[in-house]
């Protein structure tokens, strides 16, 4: 293996400006519009436009669907999240000044790092497929939450079923 | 065979005799005396007495204080039991008084614990001597510790691991800290915050705020810089930080990869981690003063919880290559992996114990999750728990003790911090400020 | 060699076999005090606080018992250890010792016609040699 020209970068390590930080579930909510209820924490929820809108990110989570949700333990995209993605695939094709981080998610039914390595294989699943529909890969991030965010928090399948999920996650003048 | 000769009488002797002499391995017989076996032993705390510490002055205070951490540290473990104050027959006014056996043995007290505090300036001086009350005799010597007096809890922690050393021939656990993940808020947007506190929850201090979410921190084997997992940059990501200064450095930062589960090598110098790249997870290892990464898996199944047999010439890990999540144990370097895991269930969070001799791991199990133990084989595989959501387990410094995760169910469902006996007895949470998850044991301090 | 033979019946006999037939009825009463004996020092025995280590080696003692069955405490002597170090025999020792001496403050119940069987005894501590008490 390589050696890492990155290795040892010194860095504070709650010294990140915010703005650079794709964590939207960074764990410091409570600040100004601040939406930190059962919908997971949306940061910025005005930014999100008018759903009415065919080219807003509000228009892209509602109508077109912004996650697809897995089996237990599971990361292959079922035909039902083929369909969404599709969905996803052609509208950001269209929307092409969007930057898209895809996360990935898993209940809480798993080992804390095992399901960080789930969550992964589910952002990468959702990545690799909107790849090869077109979707730039240089538009594209993927991120792991593992258990930590889930977005529904009985612990019954009810809840585990929409916690296991991928969300695609669009923001504006990030993009490539 | 002389001895069954001797003592023919009765089948029951003979029985008896011919266990023992064969267990015991006797001397030629003649002269020899009959030999019993007892080979049933009851299972329940020691009672002992623990007189509140003299002050030999400047040390009114702290005597007792000190004797009461000491009391607390044994009675914690499940095998001692503190004979309360008021039940003494006997007082112990000065250190180098004559003990009164009878008055110790009279309330049963199976061991006695003598003390006294000096304390002058910024110096306290803890002394103790140890008795076993029924053979009228100290064990052991008596050990005397200097220290400044903030550090008294430090110094009742370490006579404790004394005595618990001299008693069960074991080394203690008492003098040593936890680093975890202070939590609060609802499940939905937990924040989460590193942390480090005495074993028993005492003294606890925050190392990071709560702006990130942070992950399983580790202990360096010196316990002086602490690994953990942080989305500090947005990504999670390993970091090393320094216990005494908070200085904090990112380690194998490379972008489009997540790196985390890292842990020390026993010597300290590299970390054994997790690395994903396009979704697929392997274990890597970096030397932290060269930055020199080599990877040690090479699989497209999920390869995570790494951790390093004391002796550093194996790693054990967790893989679902089977299809399941399972154990596995391969050379340091990487290399063939054995799965060592074979019950019914999925196995996760391997951690090699400091002596050596077994694995601690998370089994989950129809909709159960257990913390267990096993021999570095597989073999001899204990449960020790059982609940919605047990997770995690990090050794006490004797391997004796595993601390683990345990979080209950439900929209309001919250996670804490528990020790079990490898035994499976003795069940405890250790006391936190709010919420706590993912502790790690530190070394014993020096 | 005898010894040889007798070792690997040792190892194959269950102690439990032994407990019955020390009190098996066939026995007459006066001669059963071993069998007295063993539960009455028992327990005293904790092998609660005994490392993994100790639990599963055996220790033997040796010990003298005044004539109303009391133990004395200048005459114990560790005669034996099996299965464990030298640190974990010590640890065993002081823990079987404790156990002889804390249960026989009031003597034990012992025939004092047969002084000169008991007067001193060699007791085998073995936790394993038993299920639940070699518990490790």
């Amino acid at each position: 293996m390589t050696l890492l020209p990155k290795a040892l970068l010194l860095v504070a390590a709650f010294g990140i400006a915010a703005c650079n930080n794709p964590d939207r579930y960074g764990n410091g909510a409570g600040g100004p519009g601040a939406n930190g209820g059962a919908n997971g924490g949306y940061i910025d929820t005005n930014g999100l436009g008018d759903p009415n809108d065919p080219r807003s990110i509000a228009y892209f989570n509602q109508r077109v669907g912004d996650r697809v949700l897995f089996a237990v333990d599971q990361s292959t995209i079922s035909p039902e999240g083929r369909g969404i993605l599709a969905g996803q695939a052609a509208w950001l094709n269209t929307n092409s000044d969007y930057a898209i981080i895809i996360e990935g998610h898993a209940d809480e039914q798993g080992t804390r790092e095992y399901n960080l390595s789930l969550g992964a294989k589910r952002a990468a699943a959702v990545q690799d497929y909107l790849i090869s529909q077109g979707v730039k890969p240089s538009r594209m991030k993927t991120i792991s939450y593992g258990k930590e965010r889930p977005i529904e928090i009985c612990s019954d399948e009810a809840c585990y079923s929409k916690n296991r999920r991928a969300v695609t996650v669009l923001s504006m003048g990030m993009g490539a | 065979m002389t001895q069954f000769s001797r003592l023919t009488r009765s089948a029951a002797l003979l029985c008896t005799l011919a266990l023992a002499s064969l267990a015991g391995g006797l001397a030629p017989a003649g002269a020899e005396p009959l030999r019993i076996v007892i080979d049933q032993g009851v299972i329940e705390p020691m009672p002992f007495a623990i007189p509140a510490f003299t002050d030999e002055g400047g040390a009114k205070d702290l005597a007792a204080k000190i004797s009461a951490v000491v009391a607390a540290d044994l009675a914690g473990t499940g095998l001692f039991r503190e004979i309360p104050a008021d039940a003494h027959i006997s007082r112990v006014t000065s250190f180098d008084a004559p003990i009164a056996y009878a008055d110790w043995q009279a309330i049963n007290a199976q061991a006695l614990i003598t003390g006294a505090v000096q304390a002058s300036g910024d110096r306290i001086v803890v002394k103790f001597r140890l008795f076993d009350v029924f053979s009228g005799q100290p064990l052991g010597e008596g050990l005397q510790f200097a220290g400044t007096p903030g550090s008294w809890r430090r110094m009742a922690h370490k006579v404790a691991d004394a005595v618990y050393s001299r008693i069960t021939g074991e080394g203690g656990y008492f003098d040593s800290r936890v680093v975890y993940v202070s939590e609060s808020g609802p499940k939905n947007q937990r924040q989460k915050r590193l942390a480090v506190m005495d074993y028993d929850g005492a003294n606890v201090q925050y190392l990071t705020d709560s702006s990130s979410i942070v992950l399983a921190p580790r202990f360096s084997p010196s316990g002086d810089r602490i690994l953990y997992t942080s989305y500090a940059s947005g990504f999670p990501n390993i970091y090393l930080m320094d216990v005494g200064s908070l200085a904090t450095q990112q380690l194998a930062q490379q972008d489009g990869t997540m790196t985390f589960a890292p842990r020390f090598s026993p010597d300290g110098g590299t970390v054994v981690f997790s690395l994903e790249r396009g979704g697929n997870s392997d274990l890597y290892a970096l030397n932290i003063s060269s930055g020199r990464l080599s990877q040690l898996t090479n699989a497209p199944s999920i390869e995570t919880a790494p951790s390093f047999s004391p002796d550093g010439s194996q790693i054990v890990f967790e893989s679902d290559r089977s299809g399941t999540q399972q154990i596995y144990v391969m050379p340091a370097g990487g290399g063939e992996a054995r799965r060592i895991s074979g019950g019914k269930g999925r196995y996760g969070t391997p951690v090699w114990s400091p002596r050596g001799d077994m694995i601690a791991f998370t089994k989950q199990n129809e909709g159960r999750f257990h913390i267990g133990v096993m021999r570095t084989d597989g073999s001899e595989e204990r449960l020790l728990t059982a609940s919605f959501l047990d997770e995690g387990p990090t050794w006490a410094p004797n391997g004796r003790v595993v601390m683990f995760t345990r979080e209950s169910a439900g929209a309001g469902g919250q996670a804490q911090l528990f020790s079990v006996d490898i035994s499976g007895r003795n069940l405890r949470q250790i006391p936190t400020e709010g919420p706590a998850s993912d502790p790690a044991w530190s070394p014993l301090l020096p | 060699m005898r010894m040889g033979h007798a070792m690997t019946l040792a190892a194959l006999l269950p102690v439990p076999m032994a407990v019955a037939q020390v009190s098996a009825p066939a026995v007459a009463e006066s001669e059963t005090w071993p069998a007295r004996l063993r539960p009455a020092i028992s327990r005293c025995w904790n092998v609660a606080g005994l490392s993994p280590e100790a639990r599963a080696g055996s220790v033997t003692l040796s010990v003298r018992f005044d004539e109303a069955a009391r133990p004395l405490p200048d005459s114990f002597r560790r005669v034996g250890y099996e299965r464990m170090s030298e640190p974990a025999a010590q640890e065993a020792y002081e823990a079987a010792r404790r156990a002889v001496i804390r249960c026989g403050t009031q003597g034990y119940d012992l025939p004092p016609e047969k002084h000169a069987l008991w007067k001193e005894l060699h007791l085998t501590f073995d936790p394993g040699a038993a299920g639940e008490g070699g518990m490790r």
